[in-house]
């Protein structure tokens, strides 16, 4: 299961914002520390009576400061404990502790990658391993305590453990803020579309690619019960081997358990699903398809499909391609808190005319994504089967590794009876 | 091109909770664990198993008293030691969810004066970075849910006034009860006792809502009708949190359920096997 360490609250020395947490043995040894400057200018009397011109003995070494030696550290309270790291390289050793937990990382804080809408992301490498991170701050705010949409990121993403989801390596509380430490991702889609595409236009065999990460992250999140709510080409990561991931699960929550209604404030307006602009409390999963529809489209064109200004350009921008649903197509849609009578009435475009580039099983797949009505959209778990992705070499990998595993456990199966535990003995 | 930022799901008022006046001892008694149905089960109901269980409790653990501090608070020293003084670059989180006018009055309550002063240091400000014992943090963690006497209030009238003021809904209130048990029995955190018990009810009802609700009440309001000030609060909130290793999501009904039921069993438990009272003296009838 997932073995993820969590910085208790604790101070932590920042020398100049570069770094936090800098364990004991990252302090630079030139910076002697004032506990150690009488230290240093203890010495022997050999140390004052030793000349070179009288001995060919090596001179007498330094004397070192000790601290360990004097204090009888494990028959004291753990409360009155203060051990204290006196740097240069001389540690106090530790009391022994109940967790055995590893040292906690450090982690270097580099450039800022970006800033969102409740928190800022910085580049950051681990001391330790030299390992690249991405390391989103967050400040607690004593008005609001703890923000939700940092409750919610953290705990989702420790149990979402998935390769086409951004992984969670650390939490680290420091005086007044939370540091959330990820793995590194290159760049989130929109910039690599607007670096690599063709005026922002992705090539087919990428598109299939990602639209098969994408999708495999959003049927993980939905197997867990779980709803993103909020996806979009920024919120999708790319690594340098190209694999896509899912970020930011700031508006996602759980939908398996007796909670009261859902906000109909939620997905970024141009990726928000017909039902939810209609007012719909009581949607699902098909939201998050609906978006994943609208990013597809995005990366043969390189632009939004829908760029909406308000609720009702949205709704307008989306029935203008889509066709205007009616009672007939959409039975029930008059019921919607924001359904109108009088919405302009439009017929169903073909979507080829703004997507020449794609093609005829492609088309199919979008098509099944964008249905106005939610009910009618496919699953994640179905668009993966998709015969679009049938010549996809990932596709092709996985599938032969399934069979695999399949194969090995139906013989453990057969040998069952016979085998006898490891450890038993 | 960029989109529009994203949306702030608590800022929807149409999620607020419905205000009903409800009293749980109204409610009908909480179901046997075969029957226990958490999809369909009442706010009443949850509220019910969550008192109960956590009464039984803390009248079996008896008075324990909180770990002493760590140091005593000392003259802060710079900008960083002072809570409240720091400048926000930024807030980081959005609006709660608004609540009509007619409804936006509460009355305050008090809770007992807390054991820990909330901005008692968490360790000593000499240790080097995680040098601390993590169990040592815990212990100091765990003095802040202590108040200095029992409140007068008591857990039931205590969470009657929450939910009237806050209401909550009965998934919040059972994962509420699902982290108190793991706090206290599960991993012997934070002593369950007539001193602690409010404002761990009250920290976890404020965690639980932020994980698994899309409306938030205020920071300001919660504080006001659980009897603690909104940094205290905000600081309990947080020690939850890492107490509890962020570990807050229930992704089946499954685990909601689990959980429950053990709550109700432990409270059951300590009944079952609390010592009876000295005048409660069989003896044998005489033979004539």
């Amino acid at each position: 299961m997932w073995t993820a360490r969590l910085e208790l609250p604790t101070r932590k020395f920042i020398y100049g914002h570069r770094a936090i947490g800098i364990p004991p043995d990252a302090v630079p040894a030139h910076s002697t520390p004032p506990q150690l400057r009488i230290a240093n200018e203890l010495t022997s009397a050999s140390a004052i009576l030793f000349d070179p011109l009288h001995t060919n003995r090596p001179p007498p070494s330094k004397l070192r400061p000790t601290h360990a030696g004097t204090l009888s550290i494990a028959n004291r309270t753990d409360s009155s404990i203060s051990v204290r790291n006196l740097g240069g390289g001389h540690t106090a050793p530790f009391p022994p502790t109940m967790d055995n937990r590893r040292h906690p990382s450090s982690f270097q804080q580099l450039e800022k990658l970006g800033e969102g809408t409740y928190a800022t992301v910085f580049k950051g490498r681990n001391r330790q391993t030299g390992e690249l991170v991405a390391l989103k701050e967050i400040h607690l705010d004593s008005e609001e305590g703890t923000p939700s949409t940092a409750i919610r990121e953290i705990s989702l993403m420790k149990e979402l453990k998935h390769e086409n989801i951004v992984l969670l390596h650390d939490v680290i509380h420091t005086e007044n803020k939370l540091m959330l430490v990820f793995e590194y991702m290159d760049k989130d889609l929109k910039k690599y579309m607007d670096v690599r595409g063709d005026r922002g236009a992705l090539d087919p065999p990428t598109i299939k690619s990602f639209m098969y990460h994408l999708l495999r992250g959003i049927a993980f999140c939905h197997e867990n019960r779980v709803l993103h709510r909020d996806l979009k080409p920024q919120n999708l990561l790319i690594n340098t081997r190209g694999v896509l991931k899912l970020a930011d699960f700031g508006l996602a929550r759980a939908f398996g358990i007796p909670v009261n209604t859902f906000s109909n404030e939620v997905v970024t307006l141009w990726y928000r699903a017909p039902d939810v602009l209609l007012g719909s409390r009581t949607y699902s999963t098909s939201i998050d398809i609906w978006s994943a529809g609208c990013i597809m489209a995005e990366m043969y064109t390189g632009r939004p499909l829908f760029p909406g200004t308000t609720n009702e350009d949205q709704l307008q921008k989306i029935f203008r391609l889509m066709g205007t649903p009616s009672e007939r197509s959409w039975p029930g849609i008059s019921q919607f808190p924001e359904y109108k009578a009088n919405f302009p009435v439009y017929a169903t475009q073909d979507l080829r005319l703004i997507l020449p580039q794609i093609d005829q099983v492609g088309l199919s797949l979008l098509n099944s994504m964008l249905q106005l009505r939610p009910e009618m959209r496919i699953s994640a778990a179905t668009a993966l089967n998709h015969p679009w992705f049938n010549d996809l070499p990932q596709r092709q990998q996985q599938h032969a590794q399934a069979m695999a595993a399949a194969q090995a456990q139906a013989q453990q199966a057969q040998m069952g009876g016979y085998q006898v535990p490891q450890g038993a003995y | 091109m960029n989109p529009p930022s994203a949306p702030n799901p608590a800022g929807d008022a149409g999620v607020l909770p419905e205000f009903a006046s409800l009293s749980i001892q109204d409610a009908p008694s909480p179901p046997e664990e075969e029957e226990l149905d958490v999809m369909n089960m009442t706010r009443e109901t949850a509220m019910k198993i969550l008192v109960r269980s956590i009464l039984a409790l803390a009248n079996a653990a008896g008075e324990i008293p909180a770990t002493p501090a760590l140091s005593r608070p000392s003259t802060p020293q710079g900008k960083e030691n002072v809570p409240g003084i720091h400048v926000h670059r930024r807030t980081a989180s959005r609006p709660a969810t608004p609540i009509p006018a007619e409804r936006a009055r509460t009355s305050k309550t008090e809770l007992e004066q807390p054991e820990a002063h909330h901005d008692e240091p968490t360790i000593t400000s000499d240790i080097g970075a995680g040098a601390e014992p993590i169990y040592v943090q815990r212990a100091n963690m765990a003095r802040k849910f202590f108040s200095k006497s029992v409140p007068k209030v008591s857990l039931e009238d205590y969470v009657n006034r929450i939910q009237q003021y806050c209401p909550l809904s009965t998934a919040v209130w059972l994962a509420a009860g699902s982290y108190v048990l793991r706090l206290s029995l599960t991993e012997k955190y934070v002593p369950l006792t007539h001193r602690t018990m409010h404002r761990l009810v009250l920290a976890c009802l404020t965690t639980a809502m932020k994980t698994l609700e899309d409306h938030r009440w205020p920071q300001k309001r919660l504080a006001a009708v659980g009897g603690v000030d909104e940094i205290a609060l905000s600081r309990l909130e947080i020690c939850v949190e890492f107490l509890l290793d962020f570990d807050l999501q229930f992704l089946s009904e499954g685990r909601l359920t689990e959980s429950t039921i053990a709550l109700q069993k432990a409270g059951q438990a300590v009944v079952m096997n609390a010592k009876l009272p000295a005048s409660f003296n069989l003896r044998m009838p005489k033979l004539r």
